[in-house]
């Protein structure tokens, strides 16, 4: 093994969360995590309007 | 075809190829031929992410799809955004990290070297056959639509992709995707504005939407919790993420997409811009597939979109029978027609109590329509037992070559070629990195120049191209060979899927354990295909599952012997 990659893993994780860049991610995340949420109540709302 | 649509179809495919020979010209080393020398702009990976996914097949079959079903097969992409996330999290910065050309050399630096090979062949058994079905399945439908001869059509296809994928590699393949995806949003968008324009010019855009609601397709979401029901939100978020997972994280042709982003920042982006684009994507081009429906209630459909299965029962023992049946299914079309006439005039003036009885019987006609229809299939298969009884895929592209101006069905015609070799140009590229890194340089030949592995990647393109168009070329005798490809799929994607979860997730898991798990796990799914009845689809979860799993106990009992 090169490196210990669950180590790697880890302070990549550890890294993200206490840095500026962490949150950036964490935000970008989340906004994926808005849009999907966003598609599935605009589809109920176009599968119940054109029923 | 007219010669406008031959001249805008023939200088699209020959610009993609001067395009992707050009652009890529100066490929000088490995890194440059299979990463792109790690400088690609996220959003150049974003499209290529999709072009890839994207087939043609995807682009005949799902307007098609929802022609038939509805537009719920949407639900099945639900769990794409979670999967980005996941990978953006873990796999996109431990590959960058690593600075791996394949996904299965991270397993080498995990493990060892036997689960690297292990999981590579089983990768090239798997893409190697897909690649054949890549080309094979819309030249079918292209040459049986437009009379073209079906080997031609595939050897055509096929050769122009080898030549820019052989001759520039990654970049070739990203530069072209990105082209690609342009040419096929814009056919999409040319042929929705067209279709509207075909419409009776008393259907507004909104009598159109209540038509195809009113008529269940615009079905998009289900909450029912259904273990039957293949398309329901549910499904689509469990079951979507972990296919979306494997797919994403383990399927080279996919990981040496984002593998060339210019940083781990870039590559991430472009993961999370797929989980948001790819979606509405997959919306649009079902709701293409719903207004076809709704514009053949106006235009009476053919009884069958196969023209050359139509063609041999007209022509067959069973022609009068056939005659009859298409009769009665048109006068059901013109009933139904009227009553949609009736419908929308109470839709006008808002009358509740006539909106829900026309609604019903705009249905009941409509059953009554799928029933005479199933009747003049039920002639085509007596015609010829092996005629393909499902059309799904003839019916968006039979609608555009009938319906579409000249010039249009041209561009249609690129776009859907587009898809078609964007897909097989990342399988091949995926192919050709799989056998020089994990295979040749690894096993064959470890030490020697670059231009020589530059040589040797280019020869494993032609080789992967040559194998796929020969594939294509005798996959029309095979029988069925769309379940055959799938089975073949599902048979070691579950065990590939296991090895990569057991990497990422179980530090305690050793690379023996995983090894033998994963040679047992297989060992059980080709068991469980042999002699039990279940289903294939399982066996992606059947196969991961035992990699886990017996990788878990093997590894305690390993153990135990080295302690002994």
């Amino acid at each position: 093994m090169t490196f210990d990659l669950f180590e790697e893993k880890n302070s990549i994780m550890k890294e993200n969360s206490k840095n500026d860049d962490g949150k950036r991610w964490r935000r970008r995340y989340g906004i994926v995590l808005i849009s999907l949420v966003a598609y599935i109540l605009l589809f109920y709302l176009f599968t119940r309007t054109f029923q | 075809m007219s010669i406008i649509d031959w001249i805008v179809l023939g200088s699209f495919l020959l610009f993609i190829v001067v395009y992707g020979i050009w652009k890529s010209r100066g490929s000088k080393d490995m890194r440059g031929y299979f990463l792109a020398n790690r400088q690609t702009p996220w959003y150049v990976v974003t499209l290529s992410i999709m072009a890839t996914q994207a087939s043609a097949i995807t682009f005949l079959s799902t307007p098609g799809q929802a022609f038939v079903d509805g537009m719920r097969f949407v639900q099945f992409y639900l769990g794409l955004p979670l999967a980005m996330i996941v990978l953006s999290i873990t796999a996109v910065p431990i590959y960058h990290r690593l600075n791996v050309y394949t996904a299965y050399e991270y397993l080498e630096s995990r493990f060892d070297l036997k689960n690297r090979i292990l999981a590579g062949v089983l990768f090239l058994i798997q893409r190697g056959l897909a690649a054949g079905f890549t080309i094979f399945a819309p030249a079918l439908v292209i040459s049986v639509l437009l009379g073209w001869r079906l080997d031609t059509t595939i050897i055509i296809i096929g050769s122009l992709v080898v030549l820019y994928t052989a001759s520039g590699g990654t970049e070739a393949v990203n530069k072209t995707h990105m082209l690609q995806m342009i040419v096929i949003f814009f056919g999409m968008m040319v042929a929705f504005f067209m279709l509207f324009n075909l419409m009776p010019a008393d259907i507004s855009f909104f009598d159109a939407l209540h038509v195809a609601g009113k008529m269940e397709k615009l079905n998009v979401i289900d909450f029912t919790f259904d273990l039957s029901n293949r398309y329901n939100i549910w499904s689509g978020l469990l079951g979507g993420t972990f296919l979306m997972l494997s797919y994403f994280g383990t399927d080279q042709s996919q990981v040496q997409r984002y593998l060339a982003g210019s940083s781990i920042a870039q590559s991430r982006t472009a993961l999370l811009a797929n989980g948001i684009v790819k979606i509405p994507m997959q919306f649009f081009i079902l709701f293409l597939g719903a207004m076809v429906f709704v514009f053949y209630q106006f235009t009476a459909p053919p009884l069958f979109f196969n023209p050359v299965s139509y063609q041999k029962v007209k022509e067959g023992p069973h022609a009068l029978e056939f005659i009859e049946v298409e009769e009665r299914y048109h006068e059901s079309h013109e009933l139904k027609e009227n009553e949609i006439e009736s419908l929308l005039a109470a839709m006008e003036t808002d009358d509740e109590r006539s909106i829900e009885v026309h609604s019903e019987k705009v249905r009941e006609i409509e059953a009554n329509g799928s029933a005479i229809r199933a009747e003049g299939i039920q002639l085509i298969k007596k015609t010829d037992p092996d005629a393909e009884t499902n059309d799904v895929n003839y019916i968006f592209l039979s609608f555009v070559l009938t319906f579409l101006p000249m010039g249009v069905i041209g561009l249609v015609l690129a776009a859907i070629i587009s898809a078609s070799m964007s897909s097989t140009s990342a399988e091949l590229n995926a192919l050709a990195s799989t056998t020089v890194i994990d295979i040749y340089k690894r096993l064959i030949k470890k030490e020697a120049s670059d231009r020589h592995y530059l040589i040797v990647s280019k020869l494993s393109t032609i080789f992967w191209g040559i194998y796929a168009i020969f594939f294509a070329l005798f996959a029309n005798r095979l029988g069925s060979l769309i379940e055959a490809v799938n089975i073949l799929g599902s048979l070691f994607y579950g065990t590939i899927l296991g090895i990569f979860l057991v990497a990422f997730y179980f530090k305690r898991i050793g690379g023996t354990a995983t090894f033998i798990g994963a040679l047992l796990a297989e060992v059980a799914v080709f068991y469980c295909y042999i002699f039990t009845d279940i289903s294939f689809l399982w066996f992606n979860l059947i196969g991961c599952v035992l990699v886990v799993v017996l990788g878990f106990i093997l590894e305690v009992f390993l153990r135990k012997v080295r302690q002994a």
